[in-house]
Parts: structure tokens; sequence; C-alpha cells
């Protein structure tokens, strides 16, 4: 959660204001630069954002909920392999969304796309366990 | 020119770091407290809930 909201955060609402008043997204776009190679700066810095958020929140969690069962130092390509590709992924996604919504509809994204993510996409509970709700 | 992109961005993150962190730490914090700290000692959820929690609070 916290490397989603992060890295779609950081690349979305900068976006979705750089459409708006500002127009600051055409100074960019005018900048001797391929396009594609800006969306892929703003999918880099969102993504290098989302492993900074994580990479805070990890100890804190630790520390708040003690020994947790499978986290051991021995994991830890897993886990920053994990968190690389997760950032990447929902900057990726925050692109796109700050391009799609127009400026006064930011509210809904978190509403219709981030809200139902984090509950239903089995952030806080195992997807196996589904299993035993379906009588 | 790319890499001038990338400087800038990152200027920016790091002048409102404390911003950044407060918006982006501060909910899975607070869901850390509640069901990965409270919860398992009130009893309302078996103390092996934090291994399924971490996942969801840190990507």
């Amino acid at each position: 959660m916290s490397l989603a909201l992060a890295a779609v955060q950081s690349v979305a609402l900068p976006l979705v204001a750089d459409f708006g008043w500002t127009k600051e997204i055409e100074d960019r776009l005018l900048a001797p630069v391929a396009s594609q190679l800006i969306a892929l700066e703003k999918i880099i810095s969102g993504a290098v954002q989302g492993v900074i958020a994580a990479v805070f929140v990890l100890p804190l969690a630790r520390l708040i909920m003690g020994p947790i069962d499978g986290l051991a130092l021995a994991h830890f390509g897993e886990i920053g392999a994990i968190l690389i590709l997760g950032s990447i992924a929902f900057s990726a996604i925050g692109l796109y969304l700050g391009t799609v919504i127009e400026g006064p509809q930011v509210g809904l994204m978190f509403g219709l796309i981030i809200a139902p993510m984090i509950m239903f996409g089995c952030a806080y509970y195992p997807w196996s366990g589904l299993d035993t709700c379906r009588r | 020119m790319f890499w001038a992109l990338i400087v800038r961005d990152a200027t920016v993150v790091r002048r409102e770091l404390i911003f950044f962190l407060l918006r982006t730490a501060m909910q899975p914090l607070m869901f850390t407290v509640v069901f990965g700290f409270l919860m398992p000692r009130m009893g309302l959820v078996q103390r092996g809930y934090t291994a399924a929690l971490l996942p969801g609070v840190l990507p």
C-alpha cells in the first residue's frame, strides 16, 4: 500500500496538475527530448519514490508488529525485486491514470480505483483464504 | 537532457521529503498499528495475521 500509493500519487497527481492550469507539461514536451523518454522519466522517478516509501515503512512496520513469520534477511533479494518491479508497475499505472483523468475528477481516482484495489486486491488477506469463504 | 529531467524531479522530492513521507507513509503505518499491533493483542485476529498483513502494507 505504501509503495503503490507513493508511486501512483507521485506520478498521477503532478501530471494532472501539469495538464491543467499551469500547462507545465507543454514545457516538458517542447524540450528537445523524445516524448517517450519523458514518459520513461516520469515512470522512473515515480518508481524511485515508491521504493523510498516502502524502505521507510518496512523497518517501522517490523518495529510495531514485532517478529513476523517469513520476514528474514535471507529474503532480502526477493523483497528488493518485488519492491522494484512493483513500484515500476504502479508508477506506470499512475502515468496512465494521470493522463486519462481530468483535473477535477482526481478524487474519483481514489474512490473508484485505489480504494477497491486496496480492499479487494487481496492486500490484507491471502488470496488462497478466499476459498474458505465460498459457501 | 534526459538526465536533467531526472535530476529536477529528484530535487523536488528532496525539497519536500517530509511531506512526501507524511503523505505516503502515514496511512500504512496507522494500518500497521491497528491491525498489526492492537488487534492481535486484543485477540481479535490471530497472531499469524501479521505475516499476511505486511505484504499488503508494504507494496
